[in-house]
């Protein structure tokens, strides 16, 4: 009976050594804030013409008649993390938006930022890239690992995946999983489960190691872009 | 020329030479080596390296590993690179495997006793980009008489310590990443940043780990390439090139 006892004890061990593939339980989150109260835009500033809380959501939005001069931000007062993970719940419709880290404001316009991006636009042509807005453009297209040499143009050193596959893994109009981990000069974005882009950032001159979290209302068509669920973990 | 003149100089050189972005411009896979990385085998013979001879020699220019029905192995014996212990680096190097074979390059890795084969000098533990001829476990990060499995072929996994690794996020369907695995030389570059450890094969990223398990991980260490206990088998090794930051 003991033996049968150790055997059965055993046994999903041996299955695991067989299979040779750690069993990865679901993901637990620990150490994690939510920095949106899911009611009001405390915390939170941007230009109120443009920003409001509905839905137990933040919704920036536009219309044909009621544009922005300019790209504008709901920035957020809590702080400019330098090391973090951040994840949220987003839905986009219409045109063009985007995540914010390690930004700053211009100085001389109100609610305009610069920085590190995580894209997202109605169309999904830059949806999971990493963007750097009023910097330095395109720096990890969606599927892209790439890299940043002091002083030169970012490249991909590897891929993530055949783009039209990480296409369609993001569900447009609806609510999607935003994750970002942002370490030293290294960051990863992942949607819905599924990193899209990766970036190390050598570039001394161009490159930021903290700064503000933003959401972006973009100029152009008419737009929506709704986000929920916000939780940022500094390390 | 006046030292102050010189340097002012080199800044305008350096100014100008200053990559300046178009809103045109988008990031394009970069071919050959970034500056930097500089060759660790010199293709004719294991000098600056240190193994067992019996398993380790240089045969038409390639690093070979090889284990002969005569040679069988109790344990993992591992060929050491003597030039440093990295901590933060990129790695390249090319493989080729037997189909039966199992291998892997160890990075950030020390030394240990083997009680199995006490003649063995040469054991290891540490992270290991893993290396197997039948592709179950190729180019995933297996911590070598360690923590074990700590990212599988497609995964992005965090290790906190004191429980299995969580996974983060998919890198991909682990059969369609084997997928460009070949039975030739393959392309393995190790990419490892403070407490990230980026593995990716033939251009494509394929295991990522973040390692927070401040105890059990290491800062830096030793790189040995594996031959691994089982039946006869052959690795080769060739175009190793190391960018230490």
């Amino acid at each position: 009976v003991t033996l049968l006892k150790l055997a059965v004890l055993l046994l999903p061990l041996a299955l695991y050594a067989q299979r040779g593939a750690p069993p990865v339980p679901p993901l637990v989150e620990s150490g994690f804030d939510q920095i949106f109260d899911g009611h009001s835009l405390n915390g939170w500033d941007g230009d109120p013409s443009f920003w409001r809380v509905e839905g137990g959501a933040l919704v920036g939005q536009t219309t044909t008649d009621h544009q922005p001069a300019q790209n504008t931000f709901l920035i957020w007062r809590g702080g400019s993390p330098a090391d973090f993970e951040l994840k949220l719940q987003y839905k986009l419709t219409g045109f063009n938006s985007g995540i914010q880290f390690r930004s700053i404001e211009l100085p001389d316009i109100k609610w305009a930022m610069k920085g590190y991006q995580a894209d997202m636009d109605g169309e999904q042509r830059y949806t999971g890239q990493i963007y750097e807005e009023r910097g330095r453009g395109f720096l990890a297209l969606r599927g892209q690992f790439s890299y940043i040499p002091n002083g030169g143009k970012p490249g991909a050193v590897s891929s993530l995946g055949d783009d039209k596959d990480l296409k369609s893994i993001i569900k447009p109009d609806d609510w999607n999983d935003l994750h970002l981990i942002v370490r030293g000069n290294m960051m990863v974005q992942m949607l819905n489960g599924r990193v899209t882009s990766m970036l190390i950032d050598d570039d001394l001159a161009g490159r930021k190691l903290d700064g503000l979290i933003g959401i972006q209302v973009h100029r152009g068509p008419p737009m929506k872009i709704e986000v929920k669920n916000i939780r940022l973990k500094k390390l | 020329m006046h030292r102050r003149v010189f340097l002012s100089t080199l800044a305008a050189t350096a100014a100008a030479q200053q990559y300046v972005p178009k809103q045109s411009d988008r990031p394009e896979p970069i071919s050959g080596d970034e500056p930097g990385f500089t060759p660790i085998f010199d293709g004719k013979s294991l000098d600056g390296w240190e193994g067992d001879p019996k398993y380790w020699r240089v045969e038409n220019g390639v690093m070979t590993g090889e284990i002969t029905p005569e040679t069988i192995i109790k344990s993992n014996t591992f060929l050491i690179w003597r030039g440093g212990s990295p901590g933060d680096f990129e790695l390249k190097v090319d493989y080729r495997i037997t189909s039966g074979g199992n291998s892997g390059i160890n990075y950030r890795s020390v030394v240990v006793p083997d009680p199995v084969t006490p003649t063995n000098k040469f054991a290891m533990r540490g992270y290991q980009f893993d290396i197997d001829g039948q592709n179950r476990y190729t180019s995933q990060n297996y911590e070598e008489k360690g923590r074990l499995f700590l990212g599988t072929r497609g995964q992005m996994t965090h290790v906190v310590g004191g429980r299995k690794p969580v996974l983060l996020s998919s890198l991909g369907d682990p059969a369609a990443l084997a997928t460009f695995i070949t039975t030739d030389w393959n392309a393995i570059h190790i990419t490892v940043r403070v407490n990230v450890l980026i593995h990716s094969l033939n251009g494509h990223v394929m295991c990522v780990v973040v390692d927070d398990d401040v105890p059990n991980r290491t800062a830096n260490g030793l790189i040995g390439v594996q031959v691994h206990v089982g039946g006869p088998m052959k690795i080769e090794y060739r175009n190793w090139r190391l960018k230490a930051l």
